[in-house]
């Protein structure tokens, strides 16, 4: 049972660091292209 | 004569079984669900006739290393083929803007995932060992690929039972979801109005499949295969360069593997296999993983919304969609919204948690994969 609950733990807390990992590389890549089109749009003006 | 004899002798009738006129009458209703009444018949119409064909005497059509469906399961599946080739058709099918437009949906997505652990501890506790317990938790993520994918590695011997469940779980959203979801929602709550999603660049959205792939990988390798032609699929969306890829992963490629990933799986579920006292509970835990995953979500949606102000709040309703069942889940959360407020369109933003809990429940799956596999 106690193997259980471990994997139980591991599991949840796996899930949820992968989706803050891409949660902040969304955010980053997000602020980043909005830059990046934002300079575009600038040149074309 | 003696021909005549042999001929008669080696006919299936004779060596017809009552638990396999039992199993006949579960692809019956496998084929009624599917043709009457318009069940996920992608998937239960093939698994349907692939129980039809492994429950009829004498075919040795899964007879190891000899049998034609045997080996589409043996090189399709135990070989992880097709799960992951239907992963390219889902990635070339999958619109990320909701999510990247609003990223916090993402959280959505994990917190469905709970239910996945708590009913792998509950099926461990009623006997199950820890791989058999892995695959009954996975159902409640409502992703049919994923079950079976993992299910062949964990546990083959549920796989076709775990992928039934999964497949009639998700066909069943419209009925199991919006209970649990109004149980646990005021109607004030069903009625919050989210802000409207902004416009999502080119440039971010092809960004996307590039970056999720390698940090997931990265985090969890074992999701690989799965994530992998996900994100891969979604190239070629985004990409807008390979036209002729995307649209053969979104058709072509998609419906060949489906028929090669219902008809086997059927096929696993011989009456040996599938009569017994233990399938009852896989059902009936994965009912209750289904559920525990749809009110996890809601409850996170509400937590989320103790921290968030005025005007960014989110529909609590959103969170039930984090269950991956793509569209469907999204569909049934707009459907439920509606009846309290007809002017409220919930659909794009149930489409974050919704594609998000695909990613959760590999990520999940994955995490078993590396702790059990």
């Amino acid at each position: 049972m106690w193997e259980a609950l471990q994997i139980s733990i591991a599991g949840i807390c796996g899930v949820i660091a992968a989706i803050l990992l891409l949660y902040f590389t969304v955010r980053i890549s997000g602020y980043l292209t909005g830059k990046i089109e934002k300079k575009g749009d600038k040149t074309d003006e | 004569m003696s021909n005549l004899f042999e001929l008669v002798s080696m006919s299936g009738f004779l060596y017809l079984t009552p638990q396999m006129l039992v199993m006949w009458a579960i692809a019956g209703v496998l084929f009624y669900l599917a043709i009457a009444r318009g069940f996920e018949p992608l998937l239960l119409l093939p698994i349907g006739f692939g129980i039809l064909l492994a429950n009829l005497p004498l075919t040795g059509l899964m007879e190891p290393g000899e049998g034609l469906i045997w080996r589409f399961y043996q090189y399709g599946i135990h070989w992880e083929i097709i799960p992951p080739l239907i992963f390219l058709g889902v990635g070339a099918m999958t619109d990320f803007g909701p999510v990247l437009a609003n990223p916090k949906l993402l959280f959505l997505g994990a917190g469905a995932q709970v239910g996945v652990y708590i009913t792998f501890f509950s099926a461990y506790l009623f006997g199950f060992d820890l791989s058999e317990a892995a695959v009954i938790g996975i159902i409640g993520g409502a992703d049919g690929p994923t079950t079976i994918y993992l299910g062949a590695k964990l546990a083959p011997a549920l796989l076709g039972s775990a992928a039934v469940a999964a497949y009639s779980y998700m066909a069943m959203v419209p009925i199991v979801q919006p209970p649990v979801m109004r149980i646990l929602t005021t109607q004030k709550e069903r009625r919050i109005r989210m802000k409207t999603l902004r416009k999502v660049g080119r440039l971010e959205k092809i960004l996307f499949p590039f970056l999720a792939a390698t940090v997931i990988i990265l985090l969890i390798p074992a999701s690989a295969p799965l994530m992998a032609m996900f994100m891969l699929g979604n190239i070629f969306r985004e990409s807008r360069v390979v036209e002729r890829l995307n649209h053969a992963a979104q058709n072509e490629l998609m419906n060949i593997s489906t028929i090669f990933l219902g008809l086997p799986v059927g096929a696993t579920m011989n009456a040996g296999q599938f009569l017994r006292p233990d399938v009852i509970f896989i059902f009936v835990l994965g009912l209750v993983a289904f559920m525990i995953s749809t009110g996890s979500g809601v409850l996170i949606a509400k937590f989320m919304n103790l921290f968030l102000k005025e005007g960014q709040k989110i529909n609590p309703l959103v969170g039930a969609a984090g269950v991956s069942a793509v569209p469907m889940a999204a569909r049934v959360v707009h459907a439920v919204g509606a009846r309290e407020d007809k002017q409220n369109y919930l659909l794009m933003h149930a489409m974050g948690p919704n594609v998000a809990g695909v990613i959760g429940t590999v990520v999940a799956a994955g995490i078993f994969l590396t702790l059990l596999g």
